[in-house]
C-alpha cells in the first residue's frame, strides 16, 4: 500500500503548528502496517505541513528509501515479515542516515535501548500526541542540521537564556530564575515556534521518564510566566491545551 | 541456638556420640580389668585349695609352699605364711600392709618388686596362721597404660570417623540447601532462568532439585505467558487507543466541532486517563521484570530527596501544603535514579493528593541498621492499620480516596521499585498522619 498525501490538500492548522507556506514541505515516510493509524498520521502530518508517504511493509520501505530521499522516516517497530528494528539496521548498514523515529507500542527500557542502539534518532511510544511527534521531528531535524551547535545560550524573541551563566534577560532586563526554571525556559526557547509536550519537558528538564499525577510542569510554567512578566509586553509562553507549551518567539 | 537448626543438630549429635563412645570405652576398659581380676582370683583360689588340701599341719604347709615356689607354673604367684603372732613362716613375699581376709586388690603400696597391681587372697588357717597368696593382674609393665592407649586409639578412630562423617553429611546437606537458596534468590532478583544444578548422582536430593527446577520451569512458562499477554495488550490495545487518540485530536481541530468542544475535550481527558493507567500497569510490569537493573548506579539519597522536593515545590505550594526536608547524613544506594525519583515523587504526590491543605509533609533519609530509610511523613488523616495492606494492592483504593485522582497503582509501583532495589515499602502510623518508609540496602 502506498499513498501520497499532499500537504496542500490536508486540513489546515493543528494547534498552530502549520509550517511556513513558502518553504518547500519536508518529506516524511511513515512505515506503519495499521492502515487506519497510518492514514490518520498522514492526515495530521499533512495538516502540519509535511509531505507524507505511507509504506506498510518493511522490505518495500527499504527499497523505497534506496531510490527516493526523505527528510524523516517514522518507523513502526512491529511490522509484518521484517521487524522495524531490522529495517532500521539494514538502512544504517546501507549508509542511509535519514533521521529515523521509531513509533512503537513496545515501551520497555530494553526495547527503547535496542531501538536507539540500532540507530534510531528518537523513540516514541504509542499512543502519542501528534504535536509531540511534530516537535520531536523538528528536534531530530535540528540536531541533524547543527549537531555541534553551542546550546549553552539560546534566544528567541526578546528572551535570552544563558545556561552556563545562569542568566536570563527579557528585553535586555535581567530576570531572576531558579536553576530548574532556567532549564525549563531554555527548552521552550530552544524549540521556539514548536509545541513542547509536558512529557518532553519532564524528560529534558527533570530527567523523568514518567508523567507524574500532579502538574509539576504547569506549576513551574506559572512561576516562570510570573517572573517573565514585563508591563506592556505580551506573555511569551503559549499554552497548547491538553498538550503542552510553545514559546512564541 | 534452637535444636531445629542443622548446625545445632550436628553439634548435639556429635556431642552425644562422643559421650556414648567415651562411656563405651570406659565400660570396655573396666570390663576388661574385671575379667582379668576374676581370672586371677580363680587362679589364687585354685592354688590355695591345692595348698590347703586335706588341712595339712603348718610344717607340711611350709613344705608344700616351698615346693610350689620351685614349680615353674606357679612361679608368678607370691606366697606368704604367717604364724598367728605375725611371724614369717614361709613364702617369697613380704606384705608391709595387712590385707583383709578373702580376696582383695593390692597395688604398689605393698612394695612388692615388679608388682604394680595384683590380687591377694588371705586365708585364715584353723590354728590362727594366715596364708596369703598374691598374683599380678598386670603381667606386663605399664600394661594398663597400653590397654588405655589401644582403647583410646580404637574408640578415638571410631569417634573421628563419626565426626568426619557427620560433618561431611552436614556439608553435603548444607551445599544442597545453598544451591536451592541461591537459585531461589536469583529468581527473586528477577533471573527467571536460574535453576538448581543437577549432578546426575541420583538420590533424594537430585529428585528434590529436579522437582524444584520443574516447578521453576512451570512458573517461568506462566510468567512468559503473562508477559506475552502484557506485550499483546501493549500492542493490540495501544494501537486502537492511539487511533482513538488521533481521531479525537483530528476532530477537535475541525471548525464544525466548535459546538461540542467541551465534550471532545472530556473524551480526550478520559482517554488520557485510560492511557495513564495503562502506562502505570506496563511500568509495574517493566520494573518487576528486572531489566532496569542494568542501569543501576550509585545514587546519593540526600540529592534525590532534594531534587524530588524541589521538583514538587510549586505543586505543594499551590495545593496549600507545607514541605520540609529533614536534615540527614550522606547515604548512597545502588539503583536506577529515574525509578527512585519516580518512587519518591509518587509518595510525595500521594501525600499531596490525599491530605487536606495545610498538611505538613516531611522528607527525610537516615540510616536504619544496614539500610537507608527514605521517609515521606505527613500529619494528615493517615491510613488505618487494617487498610494499609489493601492500599499496597494494585487498584487497591481506599474508600476515603475514591473521589481523588489516581488509580490505586502509585503505591504498588513504589513497592515494585523497592523490590527491584532489594528494599521494602512500609506504611506506618506517624501519629498523627502517615509515614511511608522506603528501606534500601546501603552501599559503602
Amino acid at each position: 500500500m502506498r499513498k501520497r498525501t499532499a500537504a496542500a490538500q490536508a486540513q489546515p492548522t493543528v494547534s498552530g503548528l502549520r509550517m511556513d507556506e513558502n518553504a518547500s514541505p519536508l518529506s516524511v515516510l511513515v512505515v506503519e502496517d495499521d492502515a487506519e493509524l497510518a492514514q490518520l498520521l498522514a492526515e495530521q502530518l499533512g495538516a502540519a505541513g509535511y509531505q507524507v508517504e505511507i509504506e506498510a511493509d518493511g522490505r518495500a520501505a527499504i527499497d523505497l528509501v534506496a531510490v527516493r530521499p526523505f527528510d524523516v522516516i517514522l518507523l513502526d517497530r512491529m511490522l509484518p515479515a521484517i521487524d522495524g528494528v531490522d529495517v532500521l539496521k539494514r538502512l544504517r548498514r546501507e549508509q542511509v542516515d535519514v533521521p529515523v523515529i521509531l513509533l512503537t507500542a513496545l515501551g520497555r527500557l530494553a526495547e527503547r535501548v535496542e531501538g536507539l542502539d540500532a540507530g534510531a534518532d528518537d523513540y516514541i511510544v504509542k499512543p502519542f500526541e501528534i504535536d509531540e511527534l511534530v516537535a520531536r521531528i523538528r528536534t531530530v531535524l535540528r540536531r541533524r542540521v547543527s549537531p555541534n551547535a553551542d546550546n549553552s545560550t539560546v534566544s528567541a524573541g526578546d528572551v535570552t537564556v544563558s545556561l552556563l551563566r545562569h542568566r536570563v534577560t527579557r528585553a535586555g532586563q535581567p530576570i531572576e530564575l531558579h536553576k530548574t526554571e532556567i532549564k525549563l525556559l531554555a527548552e521552550l526557547v530552544r524549540a521556539a515556534g514548536s509545541v513542547v509536550t509536558r512529557a518532553m519537558l519532564l524528560e529534558k528538564v527533570w530527567g523523568y521518564d514518567f508523567v507524574p499525577t500532579t502538574n509539576i510542569v504547569d506549576a513551574y510554567i506559572r512561576r516562570v510566566r510570573l517572573k517573565l512578566e514585563v508591563p506592556g509586553l505580551p506573555d511569551p509562553i503559549a499554552t497548547v491545551r491538553g498538550v503542552g507549551y510553545m514559546f512564541r518567539g | 541456638m534452637p535444636l531445629r537448626s542443622l548446625r545445632a543438630m550436628v553439634i548435639a549429635f556429635i556431642a552425644m556420640l562422643s559421650l556414648a563412645t567415651l562411656l563405651t570405652a570406659a565400660a570396655v576398659y573396666f570390663a576388661l580389668m574385671g575379667a582379668i581380676d576374676v581370672q586371677v582370683d580363680k587362679r589364687l583360689e585354685r592354688e590355695a585349695a591345692e595348698l590347703l588340701e586335706g588341712n595339712p599341719p603348718v610344717a607340711q604347709l611350709v613344705e608344700r609352699i616351698a615346693g610350689e615356689m620351685r614349680r615353674r607354673d606357679s612361679a608368678d604367684i607370691g606366697f606368704l605364711l604367717r604364724a598367728p603372732d605375725g611371724k614369717h613362716l614361709a613364702g617369697n613375699i613380704v606384705l608391709p600392709a595387712p590385707v583383709p581376709p578373702g580376696i582383695s586388690t593390692i597395688g604398689k603400696e605393698q612394695g612388692i618388686a615388679g608388682l604394680t597391681r595384683g590380687q591377694a587372697l588371705l586365708t585364715r588357717l584353723p590354728g590362727g596362721a594366715a596364708l596369703t597368696l598374691v598374683a599380678e593382674s598386670e603381667p606386663i609393665e605399664h600394661h594398663d597404660a597400653q590397654r588405655l592407649r589401644i582403647l583410646a586409639a580404637g574408640f578415638g578412630t571410631i569417634l573421628l570417623l563419626l565426626i568426619a562423617g557427620t560433618w561431611a553429611l552436614s556439608r553435603a546437606i548444607t551445599a544442597r540447601i545453598d544451591r536451592l537458596r541461591t537459585t531461589a534468590e536469583s529468581i527473586v532478583d528477577g533471573d527467571m532462568q536460574a535453576r538448581v544444578p543437577i549432578d546426575g548422582l541420583g538420590g533424594p536430593f537430585e529428585r528434590q532439585a529436579e522437582a524444584f527446577n520443574h516447578m521453576l520451569d512451570r512458573i517461568d512458562a506462566l510468567m512468559v505467558s503473562l508477559t506475552g499477554i502484557s506485550n499483546d495488550i501493549a500492542h493490540d490495545l495501544r494501537t486502537p487507543l492511539a487511533r482513538l487518540h488521533g481521531r479525537i485530536q483530528a476532530l477537535a481541530v475541525r471548525p464544525e466541532a466548535e459546538a461540542v468542544r467541551g465534550e471532545i475535550e472530556a473524551l480526550a481527558a478520559q482517554n488520557g486517563e485510560i492511557l495513564q493507567m495503562f502506562a502505570a500497569i506496563l511500568r509495574i510490569t517493566e520494573v518487576e521484570g528486572g531489566d532496569r537493573r542494568a542501569l543501576f548506579a550509585r545514587i546519593d539519597l540526600g540529592d534525590l530527596i532534594e531534587e524530588a522536593g524541589a521538583a514538587l515545590d510549586p505543586v505543594i505550594e499551590e495545593s496549600g501544603h507545607v514541605l520540609t526536608i529533614a536534615p540527614g547524613e550522606p547515604l548512597a544506594v545502588e539503583g536506577d535514579a529515574r525509578l527512585l525519583a519516580q518512587a519518591l515523587v509518587n509518595l510525595i504526590e500521594n501525600a499531596v493528593n490525599h491530605t487536606p491543605p495545610g498538611t505538613r509533609i516531611t522528607l527525610g533519609v537516615r540510616r536504619h541498621g544496614d539500610l537507608a530509610r527514605l521517609t515521606v511523613r505527613d500529619d494528615g488523616p493517615g491510613i488505618p492499620e487494617e487498610a494499609r495492606t489493601h492500599a499496597l494492592r494494585r487498584f487497591g483504593r481506599l474508600e476515603a480516596s475514591r473521589n481523588r485522582p489516581g488509580h490505586g497503582l502509585g503505591l504498588p509501583l513504589v513497592q515494585a521499585i523497592a523490590r527491584l532495589h532489594h528494599g521494602t515499602l512500609e506504611l506506618a502510623d506517624a501519629a498523627p498522619g502517615l509515614a511511608v518508609h522506603l528501606d534500601l540496602p546501603l552501599v559503602p
